[in-house]
């Protein structure tokens, strides 16, 4: 085979299934953004054997400011895995000067390859997660209705009328983020943006 | 900036493999940004002719594994195939109105057992990638090829409907679910195959 199967093992498959085999546990709401970010919420120690598999530089905690849980704070020393923190669960400082620099950086930071593998992530996976995931889309010139599609469909069955997910601020930041006038290092741009 | 519009429903399984609905032609200058080498189609019904004449114009590989006839009442066949007659409704024989003729429909059986291990032995040839997998609404039927995948890549079955739920929104199948769930990964094998 020229390439490998994209995320499978072929050892795993070879294997009888049931019962010897590992199952494994992506963290709730788990998907892949694109090539080299991944998204979810928060991951628990059932998760980590997944997370290894992904081969992670580094994990983006998007939401709070408070201590990072024990066993994930455990899980990223003990693989040398760098944590970012940007607290970008706030909505109302979207607006602000500050909010804007925090959200800003840490986009910088997910433009840049060479931080890939990355996982964002916050707490349910639903809301924060969402919002930084979209200006992501926004660069690479998704339709605004695409990007909000999407977003709903992490958060509920409901696609957020039930409250989750990004909110009303976060929306129309999304919107009004000019994709062309954000400044980053084109030096280490990924394969998916023009 | 052009805007670029994903199908409904597009999402990434992996790196090289992505899952939709059935893609209009509004969503062909984001298709050409994925450098697919192949669509695997697992609808019910036959791909629209402007996604087949786009996918000929790239040279995309188009595996069209639904070309049967169905007997779906869900799916009538044509009026045009004379020997085929979808099930005659109680609703129907009594003249009603067709209208409220989906409620007296029994549950949307999962998509047969081939499709699946067709679709699955697809993917499990590198040569297949990039590859879009896709159905009318990239729901049920893209859902349950996934959900097989997820099941290769030894995914915990929470994990794989909570996936499966996240693009079937409202409108989860149950024995969709239940054929995932079901399902016997020694169906289909890596070895099956041999690469070409």
């Amino acid at each position: 085979m020229t390439r490998p199967l994209p995320g499978l093992e072929l050892q795993e498959l070879a294997g009888p299934s049931g019962s010897s085999v590992k199952v494994v546990v992506p963290p709730i709401n788990f998907a892949m953004v694109v090539p080299g970010i991944y998204r979810s919420g928060h991951p628990n120690k059932k998760n980590l054997s997944f997370l290894k598999s992904l081969g992670l530089k580094g994990i983006m905690y998007v939401e709070g400011t408070e201590e990072y849980r024990r066993d994930s704070l455990d899980f990223v020393q003990a693989e040398g895995i760098q944590l970012h923190r940007y607290d970008l669960s706030k909505e109302s400082l979207l607006f602000t000067q500050k909010g804007r620099e925090t959200i800003y950086a840490a986009l910088r930071l997910l433009l840049d390859s060479t931080n890939h593998p990355i996982l964002i992530h916050d707490d349910s996976g639903k809301s924060t997660a969402t919002l930084i995931v979209s200006l992501i889309r926004r660069m690479q010139g998704w339709s605004l209705t695409g990007v909000y599609a999407e977003g709903d469909m992490f958060s509920g069955p409901a696609g957020g009328a039930e409250g989750d997910g990004v909110g009303e601020a976060g929306r129309e930041f999304i919107a009004l983020f000019e994709p062309r006038k954000f400044k980053f290092n084109r030096s280490a741009k990924p394969s998916w943006l023009d | 900036m052009a805007k670029i519009v994903p199908p409904m429903n597009f999402g990434l399984v992996e790196d090289g493999f992505y899952r939709s609905a059935q893609p209009s032609e509004l969503n062909f200058s984001f298709l050409e940004k994925l450098n697919l080498r192949a669509v695997i189609w697992v609808g019910a019904e036959e791909p629209s002719d402007i996604l087949l004449s786009f996918l000929d114009s790239q040279g995309i590989v188009l595996h069209n594994l639904s070309p049967q006839p169905s007997l779906n009442p869900h799916f009538p066949p044509p009026a045009s195939t004379p020997d085929i007659h979808p099930f005659p409704f109680p609703s129907q024989a009594q003249g009603q109105g067709a209208g409220n003729l989906q409620l007296h429909l029994p549950p949307l059986p999962p998509p047969p057992e081939p499709l699946i291990i067709r679709a699955l032995t697809l993917l499990l040839q590198a040569q297949t990638f990039p590859v879009l997998v896709c159905c009318n609404m990239g729901r049920h039927r893209t859902g349950t090829v996934v959900g097989c995948y997820r099941k290769l890549q030894r995914w915990a079955l929470s994990s794989i409907l909570e996936e499966y739920r996240r693009y079937a929104g409202m409108k989860v199948r149950v024995l969709n679910e239940q054929f995932i769930e079901l399902f016997d990964t020694d169906l289909v094998s890596v070895t099956a195959e041999p690469a070409s």
